[in-house]
Protein backbone atom coordinates (compact mmCIF):
# COMPACT_ATOMS: atom_id res chain seq x y z
CA UNK A 1 0.00 0.00 0.00
CA UNK A 2 1.50 3.03 -1.23
CA UNK A 3 0.01 6.72 -0.54
CA UNK A 4 0.98 10.26 -0.15
CA UNK A 5 0.77 12.48 3.36
CA UNK A 6 0.43 15.62 3.73
CA UNK A 7 3.60 17.26 5.62
CA UNK A 8 3.49 19.43 8.48
CA UNK A 9 6.13 21.32 9.72
CA UNK A 10 8.33 19.61 12.93
CA UNK A 11 7.14 20.47 16.54
CA UNK A 12 4.03 21.50 18.51
CA UNK A 13 2.96 24.71 18.67
CA UNK A 14 4.00 26.40 21.44
CA UNK A 15 1.69 25.82 24.81
CA UNK A 16 -0.29 23.43 22.65
CA UNK A 17 -0.40 20.51 25.02
CA UNK A 18 -2.41 17.49 25.08
CA UNK A 19 -3.92 15.95 28.51
CA UNK A 20 -5.77 12.27 28.74
CA UNK A 21 -7.78 11.06 31.17
CA UNK A 22 -5.95 8.02 32.29
CA UNK A 23 -9.07 6.47 33.79
CA UNK A 24 -9.20 5.42 29.54
CA UNK A 25 -6.78 2.61 30.69
CA UNK A 26 -8.72 1.18 32.99
CA UNK A 27 -6.24 2.44 36.32
CA UNK A 28 -7.66 3.47 39.25
CA UNK A 29 -7.51 7.31 40.59
CA UNK A 30 -5.54 5.55 43.79
CA UNK A 31 -2.96 3.67 41.70
CA UNK A 32 -2.32 6.58 39.64
CA UNK A 33 -2.21 8.95 42.68
CA UNK A 34 1.11 6.64 43.77
CA UNK A 35 1.96 6.25 40.16
CA UNK A 36 2.66 10.27 40.25
CA UNK A 37 4.64 9.92 43.77
CA UNK A 38 7.50 8.29 41.99
CA UNK A 39 8.33 11.41 40.29
CA UNK A 40 7.39 9.61 36.37
CA UNK A 41 5.04 11.87 35.38
CA UNK A 42 2.93 14.79 36.06
CA UNK A 43 -1.04 13.78 36.64
CA UNK A 44 -3.54 16.52 37.21
CA UNK A 45 -7.38 15.82 37.62
CA UNK A 46 -6.96 12.15 36.82
CA UNK A 47 -4.76 12.99 33.44
CA UNK A 48 -1.55 13.01 32.53
CA UNK A 49 0.08 14.61 28.89
CA UNK A 50 -0.58 12.50 26.20
CA UNK A 51 3.30 11.78 25.80
CA UNK A 52 3.63 10.35 28.67
CA UNK A 53 0.46 7.86 28.35
CA UNK A 54 3.25 5.45 26.96
CA UNK A 55 4.91 5.40 29.94
CA UNK A 56 1.42 4.89 31.96
CA UNK A 57 0.96 1.70 29.49
CA UNK A 58 4.66 0.66 30.57
CA UNK A 59 4.59 1.04 34.02
CA UNK A 60 1.29 -1.24 33.97
CA UNK A 61 2.67 -3.79 31.59
CA UNK A 62 6.04 -4.08 33.66
CA UNK A 63 3.71 -4.28 37.13
CA UNK A 64 1.55 -7.27 35.55
CA UNK A 65 4.12 -9.20 33.82
CA UNK A 66 7.03 -9.04 35.96
CA UNK A 67 5.49 -7.85 39.34
CA UNK A 68 7.63 -5.03 39.65
CA UNK A 69 6.56 -2.53 42.36
CA UNK A 70 5.69 1.13 41.64
CA UNK A 71 9.13 2.38 42.78
CA UNK A 72 10.81 -0.34 40.66
CA UNK A 73 8.92 0.49 37.61
CA UNK A 74 9.59 4.06 38.11
CA UNK A 75 13.28 3.17 38.02
CA UNK A 76 13.31 0.88 34.92
CA UNK A 77 12.07 3.88 33.05
CA UNK A 78 14.48 6.02 34.09
CA UNK A 79 17.40 3.48 33.03
CA UNK A 80 15.59 2.80 29.92
CA UNK A 81 15.64 6.22 29.02
CA UNK A 82 19.88 6.55 30.20
CA UNK A 83 20.40 3.67 27.90
CA UNK A 84 17.89 4.87 25.08
CA UNK A 85 19.85 8.16 25.13
CA UNK A 86 23.24 6.77 25.59
CA UNK A 87 22.57 4.28 22.40
CA UNK A 88 21.41 7.70 20.37
CA UNK A 89 24.96 9.20 21.14
CA UNK A 90 26.79 6.03 20.40
CA UNK A 91 24.96 5.84 16.98
CA UNK A 92 25.29 9.79 16.60
CA UNK A 93 29.43 9.38 17.26
CA UNK A 94 29.60 6.10 15.16
CA UNK A 95 28.19 8.18 12.07
CA UNK A 96 30.39 11.20 12.45
CA UNK A 97 33.33 8.90 12.67
CA UNK A 98 31.90 7.09 9.44
CA UNK A 99 31.82 3.15 11.03
CA UNK B 1 -7.30 -26.51 8.42
CA UNK B 2 -4.70 -27.55 10.08
CA UNK B 3 -2.72 -25.09 12.08
CA UNK B 4 1.11 -25.62 13.67
CA UNK B 5 1.37 -27.14 17.14
CA UNK B 6 2.96 -25.50 19.92
CA UNK B 7 4.79 -27.04 22.40
CA UNK B 8 3.88 -24.33 25.46
CA UNK B 9 6.13 -26.65 27.75
CA UNK B 10 9.48 -26.70 25.45
CA UNK B 11 8.42 -22.56 25.12
CA UNK B 12 8.79 -22.17 28.47
CA UNK B 13 11.74 -24.64 29.34
CA UNK B 14 9.77 -26.60 32.12
CA UNK B 15 9.13 -30.41 32.09
CA UNK B 16 5.49 -31.46 30.98
CA UNK B 17 4.96 -32.75 35.06
CA UNK B 18 6.09 -28.90 36.41
CA UNK B 19 3.75 -27.70 39.28
CA UNK B 20 2.35 -24.20 39.18
CA UNK B 21 5.01 -22.23 41.08
CA UNK B 22 7.60 -24.07 38.76
CA UNK B 23 5.79 -22.61 35.52
CA UNK B 24 4.97 -19.41 37.34
CA UNK B 25 9.13 -18.78 38.33
CA UNK B 26 10.12 -19.74 35.02
CA UNK B 27 7.52 -17.78 32.91
CA UNK B 28 8.78 -14.46 35.41
CA UNK B 29 12.39 -15.21 34.65
CA UNK B 30 11.76 -16.02 30.51
CA UNK B 31 9.84 -12.49 30.58
CA UNK B 32 12.63 -10.67 32.05
CA UNK B 33 14.68 -11.50 29.49
CA UNK B 34 12.63 -10.73 26.45
CA UNK B 35 10.07 -8.42 28.21
CA UNK B 36 9.52 -6.00 25.06
CA UNK B 37 9.04 -2.82 27.05
CA UNK B 38 12.77 -3.54 28.56
CA UNK B 39 14.29 -3.35 25.66
CA UNK B 40 15.63 -0.66 23.25
CA UNK B 41 16.02 0.07 19.32
CA UNK B 42 15.78 -2.55 16.76
CA UNK B 43 15.51 -5.51 19.33
CA UNK B 44 12.42 -4.23 20.72
CA UNK B 45 10.26 -6.02 17.72
CA UNK B 46 12.36 -9.50 18.44
CA UNK B 47 11.30 -9.60 21.64
CA UNK B 48 7.85 -8.93 21.10
CA UNK B 49 7.30 -11.75 19.27
CA UNK B 50 9.24 -13.64 21.74
CA UNK B 51 7.31 -12.67 24.25
CA UNK B 52 4.05 -13.25 22.89
CA UNK B 53 4.92 -16.90 22.38
CA UNK B 54 5.61 -16.79 26.26
CA UNK B 55 2.79 -15.20 26.99
CA UNK B 56 0.19 -17.82 25.17
CA UNK B 57 2.53 -20.73 26.46
CA UNK B 58 1.84 -19.78 30.02
CA UNK B 59 -1.56 -18.15 29.50
CA UNK B 60 -2.01 -22.31 29.31
CA UNK B 61 -0.15 -23.67 31.48
CA UNK B 62 -0.96 -21.51 34.47
CA UNK B 63 -4.65 -22.31 34.12
CA UNK B 64 -5.63 -25.73 34.63
CA UNK B 65 -8.26 -25.79 32.20
CA UNK B 66 -6.69 -24.62 29.48
CA UNK B 67 -3.63 -26.85 30.51
CA UNK B 68 -5.75 -29.74 30.87
CA UNK B 69 -7.57 -29.50 27.43
CA UNK B 70 -3.84 -29.00 26.08
CA UNK B 71 -2.74 -32.10 27.61
CA UNK B 72 -5.03 -34.34 26.25
CA UNK B 73 -3.81 -33.36 22.90
CA UNK B 74 -0.10 -32.47 23.56
CA UNK B 75 1.26 -35.98 24.14
CA UNK B 76 0.68 -36.55 20.11
CA UNK B 77 2.18 -33.40 18.40
CA UNK B 78 5.73 -31.65 18.47
CA UNK B 79 6.45 -28.11 18.62
CA UNK B 80 5.96 -27.13 14.76
CA UNK B 81 3.97 -30.37 13.40
CA UNK B 82 0.57 -29.29 12.02
CA UNK B 83 -2.20 -29.59 14.19
CA UNK B 84 -5.40 -30.70 12.63
CA UNK B 85 -8.06 -30.29 15.00
CA UNK B 86 -10.11 -33.44 15.53
CA UNK B 87 -14.04 -33.46 15.96
CA UNK B 88 -15.04 -32.75 19.13
CA UNK B 89 -14.28 -35.01 22.29
CA UNK B 90 -16.90 -35.10 24.99
CA UNK B 91 -16.41 -31.86 26.68
CA UNK B 92 -13.02 -30.68 24.29
CA UNK B 93 -14.22 -28.28 21.96
CA UNK B 94 -12.43 -26.78 18.61
CA UNK B 95 -12.62 -23.61 17.12
CA UNK B 96 -12.48 -24.51 13.61
CA UNK B 97 -13.51 -21.44 12.44
CA UNK B 98 -12.66 -18.64 15.03
CA UNK B 99 -12.01 -15.40 14.08
CA UNK B 100 -7.73 -15.03 15.08
CA UNK B 101 -5.94 -12.06 15.69
CA UNK B 102 -3.61 -11.54 13.18
CA UNK B 103 0.05 -10.36 15.29
CA UNK B 104 -1.36 -11.97 18.78
CA UNK B 105 -1.97 -15.27 20.02
CA UNK B 106 -0.82 -18.18 17.37
CA UNK B 107 -3.78 -19.88 15.54
CA UNK B 108 -3.27 -22.83 17.26
CA UNK B 109 -4.18 -21.27 20.42
CA UNK B 110 -7.44 -19.35 18.49
CA UNK B 111 -8.07 -23.34 17.07
CA UNK B 112 -8.46 -24.62 21.00
CA UNK B 113 -9.53 -21.69 23.03
CA UNK B 114 -11.48 -19.79 20.41
CA UNK B 115 -9.57 -16.46 20.91
CA UNK B 116 -9.17 -16.66 25.05
CA UNK B 117 -12.48 -16.08 25.81
CA UNK B 118 -13.01 -12.42 24.90
CA UNK B 119 -14.07 -11.23 21.67
CA UNK B 120 -13.57 -7.87 20.48
CA UNK B 121 -17.56 -6.84 20.33
CA UNK B 122 -16.97 -7.70 24.34
CA UNK B 123 -14.47 -5.51 25.52
CA UNK B 124 -15.74 -2.83 22.57
CA UNK B 125 -19.05 -2.85 25.15
CA UNK B 126 -16.78 -2.08 28.01
CA UNK B 127 -14.62 0.25 26.05
CA UNK B 128 -18.17 2.35 24.87
CA UNK B 129 -17.98 3.59 28.85
CA UNK B 130 -14.59 4.10 29.08
CA UNK B 131 -15.19 7.02 25.91
CA UNK B 132 -13.01 7.76 23.09
CA UNK B 133 -9.02 7.50 23.67
CA UNK B 134 -6.49 9.01 20.98
CA UNK B 135 -3.85 7.02 19.34
CA UNK B 136 -0.35 6.97 20.60
CA UNK B 137 2.16 9.34 19.25
CA UNK B 138 5.06 7.72 17.63
CA UNK B 139 8.10 8.18 17.08
CA UNK B 140 11.39 6.95 14.88
CA UNK B 141 13.71 8.09 12.35
CA UNK B 142 14.54 9.06 8.98
CA UNK B 143 18.07 9.13 7.76
CA UNK B 144 18.72 11.08 4.49
CA UNK B 145 21.93 11.52 2.23
CA UNK B 146 22.92 15.57 2.21
CA UNK B 147 21.29 15.65 -0.92
CA UNK B 148 18.33 14.50 -0.17
CA UNK B 149 17.93 16.86 2.72
CA UNK B 150 19.77 19.82 0.87
CA UNK B 151 17.02 19.52 -2.31
CA UNK B 152 14.55 18.34 -0.25
CA UNK B 153 11.32 15.70 -2.33
CA UNK B 154 9.66 12.75 -1.95
CA UNK B 155 10.93 10.11 0.26
CA UNK B 156 9.32 6.33 0.86
CA UNK B 157 9.96 5.33 3.59
CA UNK B 158 8.75 1.50 5.46
CA UNK B 159 7.72 1.87 8.84
CA UNK B 160 7.15 -1.33 11.40
CA UNK B 161 5.24 0.62 13.84
CA UNK B 162 3.82 -0.42 16.87
CA UNK B 163 0.44 0.83 17.57
CA UNK B 164 -1.35 0.68 21.06
CA UNK B 165 -3.69 -2.67 21.05
CA UNK B 166 -7.16 -1.77 20.00
CA UNK B 167 -8.28 -4.38 22.35
CA UNK B 168 -6.87 -4.30 25.36
CA UNK B 169 -6.07 -0.13 25.04
CA UNK B 170 -2.27 -0.71 25.25
CA UNK B 171 -1.96 -2.76 29.18
CA UNK B 172 -1.62 -6.19 27.78
CA UNK B 173 -4.30 -7.54 29.82
CA UNK B 174 -8.15 -7.49 29.15
CA UNK B 175 -10.59 -9.85 31.74
CA UNK B 176 -8.37 -10.89 33.97
CA UNK B 177 -6.05 -12.64 31.09
CA UNK B 178 -3.35 -12.04 28.56
CA UNK B 179 -4.83 -9.63 25.51
CA UNK B 180 -4.88 -12.48 22.60
CA UNK B 181 -5.36 -9.46 20.31
CA UNK B 182 -1.40 -8.30 20.84
CA UNK B 183 -0.18 -11.25 22.83
CA UNK B 184 0.26 -9.79 26.30
CA UNK B 185 2.66 -6.64 24.50
CA UNK B 186 -0.49 -4.16 24.62
CA UNK B 187 1.47 -2.92 20.81
CA UNK B 188 0.47 -4.01 17.50
CA UNK B 189 2.44 -4.39 14.82
CA UNK B 190 1.98 -2.63 11.55
CA UNK B 191 4.18 -2.41 8.51
CA UNK B 192 3.46 0.76 6.50
CA UNK B 193 4.80 2.43 3.54
CA UNK B 194 4.86 6.10 3.96
CA UNK B 195 5.82 8.89 0.97
CA UNK B 196 7.06 11.71 2.91
CA UNK B 197 7.93 14.85 1.45
CA UNK B 198 11.40 16.09 2.89
CA UNK B 199 11.05 19.70 3.33
CA UNK B 200 14.16 21.69 1.27
CA UNK B 201 17.38 22.34 3.96
CA UNK B 202 15.95 19.99 6.56
CA UNK B 203 18.94 19.63 9.15
CA UNK B 204 20.26 16.44 11.44
CA UNK B 205 17.82 16.53 14.37
CA UNK B 206 15.06 17.85 12.92
CA UNK B 207 11.61 16.83 13.32
CA UNK B 208 8.83 15.89 11.06
CA UNK B 209 5.58 15.99 12.76
CA UNK B 210 3.00 13.36 10.45
CA UNK B 211 -0.64 14.51 11.78
CA UNK B 212 -2.80 11.49 12.00
CA UNK B 213 -0.10 9.01 11.03
CA UNK B 214 0.66 7.40 14.63
CA UNK B 215 -1.14 5.11 16.46
CA UNK B 216 -5.13 4.31 15.55
CA UNK B 217 -7.04 5.58 17.94
CA UNK B 218 -9.69 3.67 20.37
CA UNK B 219 -13.51 3.89 20.29
CA UNK B 220 -13.87 7.06 18.07
CA UNK B 221 -10.29 8.65 19.07
CA UNK B 222 -8.27 10.58 16.60
CA UNK B 223 -5.10 8.80 15.76
CA UNK B 224 -1.51 9.62 16.89
CA UNK B 225 0.97 11.58 15.25
CA UNK B 226 4.19 10.17 14.11
CA UNK B 227 7.35 12.28 14.71
CA UNK B 228 10.47 11.56 12.58
CA UNK B 229 13.53 12.95 13.32
CA UNK B 230 15.91 13.48 10.67
CA UNK B 231 19.35 11.69 10.77
CA UNK B 232 22.22 12.61 8.34
CA UNK B 233 24.57 9.88 6.76
CA UNK B 234 28.07 10.83 6.54
CA UNK B 235 29.11 12.34 2.83
CA UNK B 236 32.37 11.28 1.34
CA UNK B 237 32.67 14.90 -0.04
CA UNK B 238 30.96 17.17 2.49
CA UNK B 239 31.10 17.93 6.25
CA UNK B 240 28.41 20.09 7.64
CA UNK B 241 29.11 22.28 10.88
CA UNK B 242 25.92 24.20 11.17
CA UNK B 243 25.10 26.79 8.04
CA UNK B 244 28.52 25.89 6.24
CA UNK B 245 29.47 23.36 4.11
CA UNK B 246 33.42 22.15 4.54
CA UNK B 247 35.09 20.30 1.60
CA UNK B 248 38.81 19.97 0.11
CA UNK B 249 40.39 20.42 -3.10
CA UNK B 250 44.19 19.56 -4.09
CA UNK B 251 46.34 21.66 -5.81
CA UNK B 252 49.49 20.76 -7.49
CA UNK B 253 52.34 22.68 -5.73
CA UNK B 254 52.96 25.44 -9.15
CA UNK B 255 48.93 26.05 -9.00
CA UNK B 256 49.52 26.40 -4.91
CA UNK B 257 52.34 29.03 -5.69
CA UNK B 258 50.82 30.95 -9.22
CA UNK B 259 46.95 30.85 -8.37
CA UNK B 260 44.74 29.60 -10.66
CA UNK B 261 41.16 28.80 -11.26
CA UNK B 262 40.06 25.31 -10.05
CA UNK B 263 36.36 23.42 -10.40
CA UNK B 264 35.61 22.58 -6.72
CA UNK B 265 32.36 20.46 -5.85
CA UNK B 266 29.40 22.28 -4.66
CA UNK B 267 25.52 20.98 -3.57
CA UNK B 268 24.79 22.51 -6.51
CA UNK B 269 27.65 21.24 -9.05
CA UNK B 270 30.80 21.85 -9.94
CA UNK B 271 31.93 25.74 -10.03
CA UNK B 272 34.95 27.50 -10.18
CA UNK B 273 37.13 28.64 -7.37
CA UNK B 274 39.74 31.16 -7.55
CA UNK B 275 42.71 30.55 -5.63
CA UNK B 276 45.29 33.37 -4.89
CA UNK B 277 48.78 33.30 -5.56
CA UNK B 278 51.18 31.75 -3.00
CA UNK B 279 48.27 30.17 -0.71
CA UNK B 280 49.85 27.64 1.95
CA UNK B 281 48.45 23.87 2.41
CA UNK B 282 45.33 23.88 5.24
CA UNK B 283 44.36 27.23 4.31
CA UNK B 284 40.59 27.43 4.06
CA UNK B 285 38.82 29.12 1.17
CA UNK B 286 35.34 30.36 1.57
CA UNK B 287 32.70 30.54 -1.36
CA UNK B 288 29.69 33.01 -0.08
CA UNK B 289 26.57 31.50 -0.73
CA UNK B 290 26.92 27.99 -0.80
CA UNK B 291 26.58 26.29 2.30
CA UNK B 292 23.43 25.44 3.63
CA UNK B 293 20.24 26.84 3.57
CA UNK B 294 19.38 29.49 6.71
CA UNK B 295 16.27 31.24 6.94
CA UNK B 296 16.36 33.57 3.80
CA UNK B 297 19.64 33.10 3.28
CA UNK B 298 22.13 30.62 3.02
CA UNK B 299 25.74 29.60 5.17
CA UNK B 300 29.14 29.36 2.85
CA UNK B 301 31.27 26.77 1.57
CA UNK B 302 35.05 26.49 3.01
CA UNK B 303 37.28 24.88 0.87
CA UNK B 304 40.17 23.31 2.69
CA UNK B 305 43.55 23.73 0.34
CA UNK B 306 45.61 20.70 -0.05
CA UNK B 307 48.81 20.56 -1.80
CA UNK B 308 49.90 17.54 -3.41
CA UNK B 309 51.89 16.11 -6.45
CA UNK B 310 49.77 14.66 -9.09
CA UNK B 311 51.32 11.66 -9.52
CA UNK B 312 54.81 10.49 -10.81
CA UNK B 313 56.82 13.28 -12.36
CA UNK B 314 58.18 13.64 -16.17
CA UNK B 315 61.51 14.58 -16.59
CA UNK B 316 61.67 17.57 -17.14
CA UNK B 317 59.41 18.54 -14.06
CA UNK B 318 61.97 16.44 -11.90
CA UNK B 319 64.48 19.17 -13.67
CA UNK B 320 62.64 21.74 -12.85
CA UNK B 321 62.24 21.44 -9.40
CA UNK B 322 65.99 20.85 -8.98
CA UNK B 323 66.49 24.31 -10.84
CA UNK B 324 63.70 25.35 -7.86
CA UNK B 325 65.57 23.45 -5.25
CA UNK B 326 68.78 25.02 -6.30
CA UNK B 327 67.42 28.24 -6.16
CA UNK B 328 65.99 28.15 -2.67
CA UNK B 329 69.66 26.55 -1.53
CA UNK B 330 71.22 29.54 -3.09
CA UNK B 331 68.93 32.03 -1.19
CA UNK B 332 70.15 30.58 2.00
CA UNK B 333 68.29 26.92 2.84
CA UNK B 334 66.63 23.95 0.87
CA UNK B 335 63.64 23.71 2.89
CA UNK B 336 62.78 26.75 3.50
Amino acid sequence: MKFTIKFHQHTFFPGEEVWLPVALTGISALTLQKMAETGCFEVRDGAVRAENLHDVLRVIRLRRHLGVNLAGAAVILAMLDRLEKLERENEQLRRRLGY
Amino acid sequence: MSVPFQDYYEILGVARGADAKEIKARYRKLARQYHPDLQTGDKKKEAEEKFKRINEAYEVLSDPEKRAKYDRLGANWRMGQDFEPPPDMGDVHFYTHAEGFPGGFSDFFETLFGGGGFAREGFTGRRRTRGPMPGEDRETEIALTLEEAYRGGEKTVQLAAGAVCSVCGGTGRARERFCAACGGTGVNRKETTLTIKIPPGVREGSRIRLRGQGGEGVAGGRRGDLYLTVRLAPHPTFALSGSDLETEVVLRPEQAALGDRVPVPTLDGEVFMKVPAGVHAGTRLRLKGKGWPDGAGRGDEYVKVIIDLPGPLSENEINLYRQLAALRTGSGGANR
